[in-house]
């Protein structure tokens, strides 16, 4: 039977704390621990890593335009790639450090999101995603038509790669140290993001966004601006893209046409359902899926040995198409059927199951049941913490039902 | 999709210069003729013209024979054939030029798309290992057995460099075979040779992997595209000694710059001009406006400097225009099935055409009494493979070079090991027995970093306009061994 815990109590807050802090100590000590032979050897292990946390901060950004907004787009492979070029480059051949490059990224890629938010405006649902995918295919030609600037087919090297400074614990000279040293980095960069991520959507934009999304007509009338949340949510989630595709330079110090195509937007879609969508702590057990899952699928069609029952049937032949890719697909399915909240939503039931988080019995309560209509709503009341009667859960409160408080996001600001 | 034919011009980079070329119809050579099927690893070479080097020093495994000229000068200074000399000093402090081979076994790594639209290729590493198999049955490298451990990049340069990353940190591998593409061997190069890995026999067709000077580490195989076009200049010449007018249609990318680069440099201040060149993008939707504009100019000869279906348009667009000119293409349009099909189903045939060609084809009925095609067949159809893919072949013509690599490091002094492994891939002096009689394969270390600078004309011939015909050889070899020198030189405009 799950345990009860109120919402804000110090059981709350305690295990709250518990949570955050297992997932630190897992965090921290990731590229230490060695991991059997299918997630690669070392190095391989933590460039995956890295992989991850850039792929998370990508989901993440995302999200925000998917989950948050409504708006979907499988073009930001190209808001990735911008912030990986701009990186390469600027590194590369102005030789800036990275650190001064991340902003830049940042910038450049928010700028792009919200010039390519303007059409998004007036279109919506099937003809954005055609519009979206087309910034996708677009994106990689555009690197090949400027071949001075991005290096054209041959793609973009840097030579010099974030090196652990001497007060660091970690010795450039060695083999694994550096990466591990970009690993905290990265952790670092991506950790900000989430916190940024969680702050807008639970600031006014990230209300008023759920409102239009959820009823646009409905969030005009309460003052919401649509366009310019619209347009300002493409930018952000673009800049979020741009920091992820800094963060993949970062690990690779590489950037070509083919790493930033229509593949990668999909791998971001994809990540996205995995994870959870409309949620900002879903993007990193998407990413993990998504970078992960795909390189033991690999590991294993390469080498049978390392499955536990005769992998071969797994393996890659030439000529007949990536196996993994349709393993990938599969999963994808059967997220849908099964989890479609995704790997979030999985947890979350898990842990109804054990600890049950209900809300603070509110003093309404008592009179509750006396109400005949809703009492009008003071306005901003939804941003605080106390949860306030709104039209629905008075509605429920009248009717005896006491279930989960619903998101009433759509009837506030 | 842009996309994909984007690659496709890598995939002629990679080895459609090779598969696809691999079309002939010369008489069989007396060189190859002495191979037999029960054959040592050194008596598979024709026997003609095999290495003294490989041969002449039997040696037991490890033990260093001490006689060869080449080889450990000191612990840190390894002397190679044509003042190709290593400095391991520059080496990572861990660094072990015993890395991957043991006495009972040689590691080596390929990184190629075994999945994805280019996965075709991926048969090259199972072609490879066939032929290492083979070897291996035959006692391996003075009883070391060749293992090749691949992986899949999909031909993503981003993943081939994870792929390489990986198998450098992995620190088990005593060189890398064969990455394919240009891209993606250049998204590795700087770390191979930071990391003093042997990228070894690149399956791509860029001038840079003669690159010595700053890139001791790496190497290619195949004939490069500036070479090839150096080739046609010698061709035109022959063909029009009172001078020609040259038109060029160029894919406007590295490949295709590599081409006019090459061609312009061959016949500077001859009476040779080149009256027009058209480029073409990957987006190209049909190559009408460029054709107008070449035959304007009422060329002797047209260059197809462009590759994939752009093979199939351009010369679609010649036959329908009835041009009478000369045409050659690149030798990456080779692939009767995949460029000329499509030409017959229009009811063109792309008859008259000319292409460059260095490899025989192991299909081509012409060599079935060749005995390394027939020793080809025999071990791959032995092993379980379709010994009608001739990708296996391709995989077995690098995996070839290789086991001369490591035949003729194990004699250098120091016997086998990493740093002699680098020495020996500069300094091959040994024809494959699956190139045409008259091709070399010689490299002079920092003289001559290519390994392939000759081919013969070949004129694409029908007999039945319904029906796909044959590349039939024109004229002999043109041997430029030795002409490109370096990518430096080659660089300065030499």
């Amino acid at each position: 039977m799950a345990v009860s815990v109120i919402q804000g109590s110090p059981k709350h807050r305690g295990y709250l704390i518990g949570s955050w802090a297992v997932a630190a100590i897992v965090l921290l000590t990731l590229p230490f621990v060695r991991l059997p032979a299918v997630f690669g050897n070392p190095t391989a292990q933590i460039l995956n890593w890295n992989r991850v946390l850039a792929y998370a901060v990508a989901i993440l950004g995302l999200n925000l335009l998917i989950g948050y907004s409504g708006q979907i787009s499988i073009g930001h492979s190209a808001f990735v790639g911008v912030g990986a070029y701009t990186t390469a480059i600027t590194v590369a051949d102005h030789h800036w450090s990275y650190f001064s490059a991340l902003p830049l990224a940042f910038v450049l890629s928010f700028v792009v999101g919200c010039v390519v938010g303007l059409p998004a405006l007036r279109i919506k649902g099937l003809y954005l995603v055609v519009v979206t995918f087309a910034i996708a295919i677009a994106f990689p030609t555009v690197v090949l038509r400027y071949t001075s600037l991005t290096g054209g087919s041959n793609g973009k090297n840097v030579a010099s790669a974030l090196v652990p400074p001497s007060w660091t614990p970690f010795d450039a000279r060695d083999r694994i140290a550096p990466d591990r040293y970009r690993y905290f980095v990265l952790l670092a960069v991506a950790v900000v993001m989430f916190v940024l991520a969680r702050n807008v959507v639970r600031s006014r934009i990230g209300r008023a966004l759920i409102a239009q999304r959820d009823n646009p007509t409905a969030a005009t009338i309460s003052g919401v601006s649509v366009p310019l949340n619209k347009v300002l949510m493409f930018g952000i989630s673009a800049g979020f893209c741009g920091v992820a595709g800094w963060m993949l330079i970062v690990n690779l110090r590489f950037a070509s046409d083919v790493g930033y195509s229509a593949q990668l937007g999909i791998a971001l879609i994809i990540g996205l359902v995995m994870g959870g969508a409309a949620t900002v702590s879903g993007a990193v057990p998407g990413a993990v899926l998504v970078v992960v899952l795909n390189y033991m699928l690999e590991q294993l069609t390469e080498h049978e040995k390392l499955g536990p029952i005769g992998m071969h049937w797994l393996s890659v032949r030439a000529g007949k198409g990536g196996i993994v890719s349709i393993a990938f697909g599969s999963l994808l399915l059967l997220f849908v059927f099964v989890l479609p909240g995704g790997v979030i939503e999985g947890i979350r039931r898990l842990r109804a199951r054990v600890v049950r988080v209900v809300p603070r019995p509110s003093w309404l309560d008592d009179v509750r049941p006396q109400l005949p209509v809703a009492a009008p709503v003071p306005a901003g009341a939804m941003t605080s913490s106390l949860p306030t009667p709104s039209i629905v859960s008075v509605h429920q409160a009248a009717t005896g039902s006491r279930s989960e408080p619903t998101n009433p996001g759509g009837l506030t600001t | 999709m842009k996309h994909a034919r984007k690659r496709n011009v890598q995939v002629s980079t990679a080895v459609m210069a090779i598969a696809a070329v691999m079309l002939s119809a010369t008489p069989l050579s007396a060189a190859t003729k002495k191979a037999p099927k029960k054959a040592t690893p050194t008596t598979v070479k024709p026997a003609a013209t095999a290495a003294p080097t490989a041969t002449a020093a039997p040696t037991s495994a490890g033990a260093s024979t001490g006689a060869s000229a080449f080889g450990k000068s000191t612990d840190a200074l390894y002397k190679g054939k044509g003042n190709f000399n290593l400095d391991l000093s520059k080496c990572p402090k861990d660094w072990n030029v015993n890395q991957g081979i043991t006495d009972k076994e040689i590691k080596l790594f390929i990184s190629l798309p075994k999945s994805g639209p280019l996965a075709g290729f991926g048969l090259i590493a199972d072609g490879a290992t066939s032929y290492f198999k083979y070897i291996n049955d035959q006692g391996g490298i003075d009883g070391r057995k060749i293992t090749l451990d691949s992986k899949d990049d999909q031909y993503v340069p981003d993943k081939t460099k994870a792929n390489v990353l990986e198998a450098i940190a992995g620190q088990k591998y005593a060189s890398l075979l064969t990455t394919l593409g240009t891209p993606n061997n250049l998204a590795v190069w700087d770390d191979t040779n930071r990391e003093c890995m042997p990228q070894l026999l690149n399956g791509t067709g860029a001038a840079q992997w003669g690159d010595v000077d700053n890139h001791p580490w790496t190497t290619g195989m195949q004939l490069d595209y500036t070479t090839e076009a150096i080739l046609w200049s010698a061709w035109v010449k022959q063909e029009f000694p009172g001078g020609a007018k040259v038109a060029m249609l160029t894919y406007n990318n590295d490949f295709g710059l590599s081409y006019s680069k090459g061609f312009r440099a061959a016949t500077k201040g001859t009476n040779i001009s080149i009256v027009k060149e058209e480029f073409h993008e990957a987006t190209a939707p049909n190559l009408t406006n460029q054709f107008t504009n070449i035959l304007d100019t009422l060329p002797d000869v047209v260059l197809l400097q462009t590759t994939a279906v752009f093979c199939t348009q351009a010369m679609a667009e010649l036959e329908k225009r009835g041009y009478k000119g000369k045409v050659m293409m690149s030798g990456t349009c080779g692939s009767l099935s995949q460029f000329f099909q499509p030409l017959i189903d229009q009811g063109l045939t792309g008859k008259d055409t000319y292409i460059l060609q260095y490899l025989k084809d192991v299909n081509d009925p012409v060599f079935k009494d060749d005995a390394f095609v027939k020793l080809f067949h025999t071990t791959a159809k032995a092993q379980g493979l379709d010994d009608k893919q001739s990708t296996y072949a391709t995989g077995w013509v690098f995996a070839w070079y290789m086991v001369e690599i490591l035949n003729l490091a194990k004699t250098y002094n120091g016997g086998l090991n990493r740093a002699n492994i680098m020495l020996a891939a500069r300094a091959i002096d040994q024809p494959m027995p699956l190139v045409l009689p008259g091709v070399t394969n010689k490299m002079d270390g920092v003289n001559d970093a290519y390994l392939n600078e000759s081919a013969r004309v070949a004129r694409y011939k029908i007999t039945d306009p319904k029906q796909l015909g044959t590349f039939f050889p024109q004229g002999p070899v043109i041997n430029k061994e030795g002409s490109l020198g370096t990518f430096k030189k080659f660089n300065s405009g030499g």
